[in-house]
C-alpha cells in the first residue's frame, strides 16, 4: 500500500473506526484498499458468489439484488459492469454509507419481495436471491415472483436443513413457528435441498441446477431458457394447445395457469426430463408428461411467469428433436382484442368454406367433446406442409392435423381439433400460413 | 345418477383425488338424504359426514350465524349448516353441477361463488362467525397464506380438515420440528394438484402462526386431521388461581409506538408484571379488540416480563383495547393501540423547553430535553412525533398523556456530536410543524 501523509491516514483511520461502529455483516473494501471488516470476510463473500456461473463481464445487463443488506453483492455486480437495483425490506444505513463511499450508482429501494411485481421494478437479466427465502412465510410465492422478475438467470442461495447429499430424499420443509431456527424470530421455513430444488422448478424456471451445498447453504442456478440449439431428429407436432383446467384458449399470467400441449411424435419414453416446451421467450419444465395413446403425448406445464399481455408462440422439442410447429396463444388479451386481426395479411390465400369436421354443416361447428373443424382453402401451394398451416379461432392457433392435396378446383382441405372447453358462441376463423393471415369468417360454435 | 361428463372428470380428479375411481362410478363425493327420503350415495357416507359434524365445536342451532364453506364441493356441509339456521356462503374454485342440483332441490338460499381461496378477501363477502375449510389445505400452493386468509375471515372459529403425513404417529412426534412434505407433481395419490402434506404439528403451528388464538385437534386418523382454530380465548376462570398480570405497556415491536398497520404483519410487545414464577409463553393470553393472540416470544426484562404477540388478523380500524391474562387469571386492565388510524393534526405548539434533568428553561446541558406540546393527536407516539434542534433530529424517548391544558410532556435526547449553541427547537407530527422556540444547547 502506498504511503500516505499523516492527515490522510488519520482521516481514513477515523472513517474506518466510525464505519466499524456501524456493525457490518458484509465486509466492504474501500477505494483506498482499506477493508471494513464485516462478520463475513471478503473471502467468504467471494466464495459465495463464486458458487454461481455469473459472467465476469456484465456490461449491458440489468441485475436485481433482493435482500441486498450491506450491499457487497450489488457492488460486485456493478463492478462487473451491470446496472444494478438493490432492494431490501428495511432501510439499511450501512448500504447507503457504502454506496456513497464507493461512489456507486446502484439504485436502492425499500420493497418487500412478497409484494412487488415486475410492474413495480421492471425485469432483470439476472436476479440474486441470497439468504432471503427462509425468512419468508410464503416461499413458493416469492420464488414465483423471482421467476417473473428474471429473464435470464435467478441465483438462489438459501438455508437448507441437509447437506445436499441425498437428492432423491422426499422434499420436506420445516416450519418455524417462533425462534426454533438459530433463536431468530424472522426465520419461517427450512427446506431440505430436494424441496428447494422442487420449489425452484415449480416456480416456473426451465432448468434448475444445484451448484453446491456448503454449511447448510444451498446454491441453485435457475435458468429461464433451455440451452440454445435444437436437434435434428424428427420434430413432434403440436395438435392442440389449451388451458389445462378450463380447457379453452384463455391464458393469464396473473393466475397460476397451466398449459396443456397435445402433441404427436416419433419419440418414445418421454418424461418431464426430455421434453422441452417453450412459450414466448421462456422455456418451462413440464409438470407432467403422459402417453396419450398411439404416438400422442400430453405435456402439462406452467404458463411461464413474466409473459406480457399479447400473442406468444408455443413450441416444443423432445429429446434431440428439431422444434415442433409454432402455435400462437393469447395471454391476458380480451376476447375483443383476440378477435382483431394481428399480423400481416396473407396474399393470394382465400377461405372457400368452413364446416364442422364431422357433420360437414357449414359455418356451424359443434363445440365440446371431440370437436373438430374443416376448412377448404384456395391458393395454398402444393409445397406447403401441414406444419406450416394453422386455422385461427379468434386469433389463437389451431394447428392443422391434416392437409389434403389440392382437389380439382385447386382447394386444399385443412382439419383441426378444438379444445373441449371452447365456449359456444360466435367466433372468427381465419387461415394462417407462416404467420400471415387471411380475412376471417364468422362461425357459430354450438353446444 | 349421471356420471359427470369426461371433460369435467379431470377437473373433479384434480379436486378430490383420493376417491377418483369411486367418484367416477358414483358421480357424487358427498352423500345426501333428501327431504322426500331419497338418498344419494357418494364417496363419503352420510354416517361419516354426520360423525364429522358432531365433532364441530359449534351450537346445534346456528340461527343468526354467518357460515362460510370454502371448498364446498357437492355442498353437504353448506346445506347442513343452512338446515340449522345459518346464512351460508359457499365457495369453490370450480363450478360443481351437483351443488346446483341439491341447491335447487332444497330451495336453498346459500350464496354460491366460484373463487380461488386467495380471491375471497377481495370479493367483499364480509366476515363469518364460522368458517369451514375442509379438504382444501393440501391443495394449496401457499398453505400458510391460505390459513391467514381463513383466519382473517373468521370471527369465532374455523374448522380445518386436511391430509396429514403423520396421523398415526403424531403424538410421539410432538417434540419434533413441524414439517411439510412438498409434492412437486403427482406424488400424493397420483394427482398433480396436491402441493403440501403437513405433519399434525405443522398444521397446529401454521394455524397458530396464521393468527388463531388457540388451536385444538378434534379428530386425527392416519391420513387426516380435523382441527378447530378459535379466534378468542376460553372464558376467564370463575375462580382465578392467581391475580391478573399488571400490563405496564403495549407497543409496536418495531417502532415502540402505539400505531399499527393491518396491511403488514405487525407484532405488539407487552411489558407486564406478575408474581407467577417460571412463566412460559403458552400461559399468556393476549386479547386485542375482540380477538385473542398467542405469544410468539417471552423473556424476562428488568424485573418484569416482555411478551411479543402478532396483531390478530381482522382487527377493527381505530382504537383497540389490549389486555393480557394468564391461563389461570382474569384479564389485566386494558391498554390501547391504534390500528390504521390516520394522524389528524391541525397545528402544534411547543410550550417551554427545558433541560431534561435540571428543568432549567431554554437550556439543554444534560443532552436531554423536556418540553410540553399542545395540538398533538390522540394517537401520537414516539415514532410519529419528531423533534428537531435546528436541523438535527432528536430521539424522542417519551410522550406523556395530555394534561388539563391538553399539552403532553415530550422527552428527547440529543444525538452524540449534535451541534452546540443557540438553535430553533420544533416538533413535527403528521406533516405539521410547530413554530420554533429558541433553545441553547451546551
Amino acid at each position: 500500500m502506498e504511503a500516505r501523509n499523516p492527515t490522510d491516514t488519520h482521516d481514513l483511520q477515523k472513517l474506518v473506526e466510525d464505519l466499524n461502529r456501524l456493525g457490518w455483516f458484509h465486509s466492504i473494501q474501500l477505494p483506498s484498499g482499506e477493508v471494513i471488516a464485516g462478520i463475513q470476510t471478503l473471502e467468504q463473500l467471494r466464495r459465495r458468489i463464486a458458487q454461481f456461473p455469473i459472467p465476469a463481464d456484465l456490461t449491458g445487463k440489468r441485475v436485481l439484488d433482493i435482500g441486498a443488506w450491506d450491499g457487497w453483492f450489488s457492488f460486485e455486480m456493478e463492478r462487473r459492469g451491470a446496472q444494478v437495483l438493490a432492494i431490501d425490506s428495511a432501510r439499511n444505513t450501512r448500504f447507503l454509507k457504502a454506496r456513497e463511499i464507493l461512489g456507486s450508482k446502484v439504485e436502492y429501494q425499500i420493497a418487500d419481495i412478497c409484494r412487488v411485481t415486475a410492474r413495480d421494478l421492471g425485469r432483470f437479466d439476472i436476479v440474486l436471491f441470497f439468504g432471503v427465502l427462509y425468512h419468508l412465510k410464503h416461499p413458493l410465492r416469492a420464488l414465483e415472483t423471482v421467476c417473473d422478475l428474471s429473464t435470464g438467470l435467478a441465483l438462489v442461495e438459501s438455508f437448507v436443513t441437509d447437506d445436499g447429499s441425498q437428492p432423491a430424499a422426499p422434499p420436506v420443509m420445516e416450519f418455524y413457528e417462533t425462534t426454533e431456527l438459530v433463536g431468530q424470530f424472522d426465520n419461517w421455513v427450512g427446506p431440505n435441498t430436494p424441496c428447494l430444488l422442487a420449489f425452484c422448478r415449480t416456480a416456473g424456471f426451465a432448468r434448475v441446477s444445484l451448484e453446491s451445498v456448503i454449511a447448510n447453504r444451498a446454491h441453485v442456478t435457475c435458468y429461464r431458457r433451455w440451452p440454445s440449439g435444437a436437434g435434428t431428429a424428427g420434430a413432434p407436432s403440436l395438435t392442440c394447445v389449451e388451458n389445462s383446467v378450463s380447457r379453452d384458449h384463455d391464458f393469464s399470467a396473473l393466475r397460476d395457469d397451466y398449459v396443456s400441449l397435445w402433441m404427436r411424435g416419433p419419440q418414445t419414453g418421454l418424461t418431464a426430463d426430455n421434453v422441452f416446451p417453450e412459450i414466448g421467450p421462456y422455456g418451462v419444465r413440464p409438470a407432467e408428461v403422459h402417453a396419450a395413446g398411439g404416438d400422442g403425448w400430453l405435456v402439462n406445464c406452467k404458463l411461464p411467469p413474466g409473459l406480457d399481455p399479447g400473442w406468444h408462440v408455443a413450441r416444443v422439442r423432445a429429446g434431440d428433436s428439431a422444434f415442433s410447429n409454432a402455435v400462437r396463444i393469447a395471454v391476458d388479451l380480451t376476447a375483443e382484442e383476440r378477435r382483431r386481426p394481428a399480423g400481416p395479411r396473407a396474399e393470394g390465400l382465400r377461405i372457400h368454406s368452413v364446416t364442422d369436421g364431422r357433420t360437414w354443416e357449414k359455418l356451424r361447428v359443434r363445440a365440446g367433446e371431440d370437436a373438430c373443424m374443416s376448412m377448404w382453402a384456395a391458393g395454398l401451394p402444393e409445397s406447403v406442409e401441414a406444419a406450416q398451416v394453422t386455422l385461427r379461432l379468434d386469433g389463437t392457433d389451431l394447428p392443422a392435423v391434416w392437409l389434403s392435396p389440392a382437389d380439382a378446383q385447386g382447394l386444399r382441405q385443412i382439419n383441426v381439433l378444438l379444445p373441449v372447453g371452447i365456449p359456444p358462441g360466435r367466433a372468427r376463423v381465419s387461415l394462417a400460413l407462416d404467420g400471415a393471415e387471411t380475412e376471417g369468417v364468422q362461425v357459430d360454435l354450438a353446444r | 345418477m349421471i356420471p359427470p361428463p369426461a371433460g369435467q372428470l379431470r377437473d373433479l380428479r384434480r379436486r378430490q383425488n383420493d376417491f377418483s375411481r369411486e367418484l367416477a362410478e358414483k358421480g357424487w363425493f358427498h352423500s345426501f338424504e333428501m327431504p322426500d327420503g331419497a338418498r344419494i350415495e357418494g364417496c363419503m357416507s352420510l354416517a361419516w359426514q354426520r360423525e364429522r359434524w358432531s365433532r364441530f365445536p359449534i351450537p346445534a342451532d346456528l340461527t343468526g350465524k354467518r357460515v362460510l364453506d370454502i371448498g364446498a364441493w357437492d355442498g353437504w356441509f353448506t346445506f347442513e349448516a343452512e338446515r340449522r339456521g345459518a346464512a351460508v356462503t359457499s365457495v369453490d374454485c370450480v363450478d360443481v353441477p351437483n351443488y346446483h342440483r341439491i341447491h335447487q332441490a332444497l330451495g336453498s338460499r346459500a350464496d354460491y361463488r366460484n373463487l380461488d381461496l386467495y380471491e375471497i378477501p377481495a370479493a367483499g363477502l364480509g366476515r363469518f362467525d364460522i368458517v369451514f375449510c375442509l379438504g382444501v389445505l393440501y391443495h394449496l400452493k401457499y398453505p400458510f397464506l391460505g390459513l391467514e386468509i381463513v383466519c382473517s375471515l373468521a370471527t369465532e372459529v374455523a374448522l380445518i380438515e386436511t391430509f396429514v403425513i403423520d396421523g398415526d404417529t403424531w403424538r410421539e412426534r410432538r417434540d419434533c420440528i413441524p414439517t411439510l412434505e412438498f409434492y412437486e407433481t403427482d406424488e400424493l395419490n397420483g394427482q398433480f394438484d396436491c402441493w403440501f402434506g403437513p405433519s399434525v404439528g405443522a398444521l397446529m403451528a401454521l394455524c397458530r402462526a396464521a393468527g388463531f388464538a388457540r388451536v385444538e385437534t378434534l379428530a386425527v386418523d392416519r391420513d387426516h386431521a380435523l382441527v378447530a382454530g378459535y379466534r378468542t380465548w376460553e372464558p376467564e376462570p370463575e375462580a382465578p388461581a392467581c391475580e391478573p398480570p399488571e400490563l405496564v405497556a403495549a407497543a409496536n415491536v418495531n417502532t415502540y409506538g402505539i400505531n399499527f398497520s393491518s396491511r403488514r404483519d405487525q407484532y405488539v410487545t407487552c411489558w407486564f408484571r406478575t408474581p407467577v414464577p417460571a412463566l412460559t409463553r403458552d400461559q399468556l393470553c393476549l386479547e386485542v379488540g375482540r380477538f385473542g393472540a398467542p405469544a410468539v416470544h417471552l423473556q424476562p426484562e428488568e424485573g418484569a416480563w416482555r411478551g411479543t404477540f402478532r396483531i390478530p388478523p381482522g382487527c377493527d380500524r381505530g382504537w383497540n383495547s389490549v389486555s393480557l391474562r394468564l391461563a389461570g387469571s382474569r384479564f389485566s386492565a386494558p391498554r390501547r393501540i391504534a390500528i390504521d388510524m390516520p394522524l389528524a393534526v391541525e397545528s402544534i405548539a411547543v410550550k417551554d423547553v427545558a433541560d431534561g434533568q435540571t428543568w432549567e428553561r431554554g437550556r439543554i446541558r444534560s443532552g436531554h430535553a423536556t418540553c410540553w406540546v399542545g395540538g398533538l393527536p390522540e394517537n401520537c407516539d414516539r415514532h410519529n412525533v419528531r423533534a428537531f434542534l435546528g436541523d438535527t433530529p432528536l430521539a424522542v424517548t417519551f410522550i406523556g398523556d395530555p394534561g388539563s391544558d391538553g399539552c403532553r410532556q415530550l422527552n428527547a435526547a440529543l444525538p452524540p456530536g449534535a451541534p452546540r449553541g443557540e438553535a430553533p427547537f420544533r416538533v413535527e407530527c403528521g406533516g405539521v410543524r410547530s413554530p420554533a422556540l429558541p433553545v441553547r444547547a451546551e
